[in-house]
Order: structure tokens, then sequence, then C-alpha cells
């Protein structure tokens, strides 16, 4: 498996993350953000285990985050 | 609780993944309009076709029709364009093992499809296929 994204950013000069690839879908990255944002700002869950579940999902698929 | 077709759900009040979602109702709007981007600017029918193709790999229960009923044999069948024989099998290793997706196949994917294309479909793939498992076990 890839560690290293297949997709080039939108800007030729930034470094290949998650970040500078979704350029590619403004819209998209818009309605990823939200989300993401108030899934850590909000709800039920404490930020430990947020965090925890995050850095299982990030190690089991090999993410870099 | 026993959901409507009869399979017990985990979570009370639950018995399919929007319900689920909505169970967070602070998250609901805001994973409807993601769902609504990727699925809107995935090319074509791909948005279908990944969908479709999800449900059927996980096991899900969904209406037959007959483009499903195509889509089971869809590597030797003409009813499917090179593009999409080419997001389908990406679709299928991606929700079978994530870790086994090579290069030749997203090499494939860049022959028929754009950079905002590709990043479309497989934002919907992650989607689908999210949302598909937390169905299946919730």
């Amino acid at each position: 498996m890839s560690s290293t994204p297949r997709l080039d950013p939108v800007d030729p000069t930034a470094r290949s993350v998650f970040g500078s690839i979704l350029g590619h879908q403004p819209q998209l990255a818009k309605a990823f953000s939200a989300l993401y944002a108030e899934f850590w700002q909000r709800g039920e869950l404490d930020h430990i285990t947020k965090e925890t579940t995050r850095l299982r999902n990030a190690r089991i698929t090999d993410c870099g985050y | 609780m026993a959901n409507i077709e009869g399979r017990n759900s985990w979570v009370s009040g639950a018995w399919n993944a929007s319900d689920i979602a909505s169970a967070q109702t602070h998250l609901a709007p805001f994973i409807d309009e993601l769902r609504g981007q990727a699925s809107s600017t995935a090319p074509g029918r791909t948005a279908s076709l990944i969908e479709l193709q999800v449900a059927q790999l996980l096991g899900l229960e969904r209406a037959e029709s007959a483009l499903s009923e195509k889509l089971k044999n869809w590597y030797s069948s003409p009813e499917f364009t090179d593009g999409e024989k080419a997001i389908l099998e990406i679709t299928e290793q991606f929700v079978l093992d994530v870790h086994s997706v090579t290069d030749e196949q997203f090499e494939k994917l860049r022959k028929y499809f754009s950079t905002p294309d590709i990043l479309a479909m497989l934002f919907h793939v992650a989607l689908c296929d999210g949302f598909g498992k937390l169905e299946k076990v919730a």
C-alpha cells in the first residue's frame, strides 16, 4: 500500500497532503471541513475517546496523520 | 431492537445508516451535505455504480434493478465503459482490502478521469464504504 498520496495537489508548489489535494474539489473540501469541525467541537464523546479512536484508525489504515 | 428487515440493531431506535447518523443530530446536516457533494461531483453515473457495488459487496439490502443485476458481472459486461470498470475495480479493492489497492489500478483511473473526478469518486467510495459498514454492524 502507498502511504504517499497518489494525487497531486491543486497548487503544484504545495506539498502533496490530504488538504492540498482536496483543493481540486473546493465544495467537497468545504463540506468535509465543516463536518470535521462539527465532529471535533461538539457531540456526546469526550476528546480523549475521539482522539484514541482516530489514532487507532490511522494506524490500521497506515494513514500518516 | 429489531429493524424492518428483522435484523437486530445495537443502536437504540436505529435501523439504517441514515437513522444512525441522525442519532447524532448535530452531525446529520453536515453528513448529508458532504455525501451530497461527493455524489453530485462524481462524473456520469459513477456515483450510482459505486453505491450499488459497495452495497452488494457488503451484503446490504437494496432494491434490485436491471443495473444492479448487470453489476454482478461488471468485469465482463459490455454494459460498462472501461472508465467505469476502472473505478469499479478500485471500489471493490477499497471495500475488501484497502491496503491492496495498487498503483496500476490507480493508473487505469488516470487514463479515463481528471484529478478532480478521481478525488470526487474516491471520496464517494470512502463514504459509501464507511456508512455501509456502519449500517452493517450497528
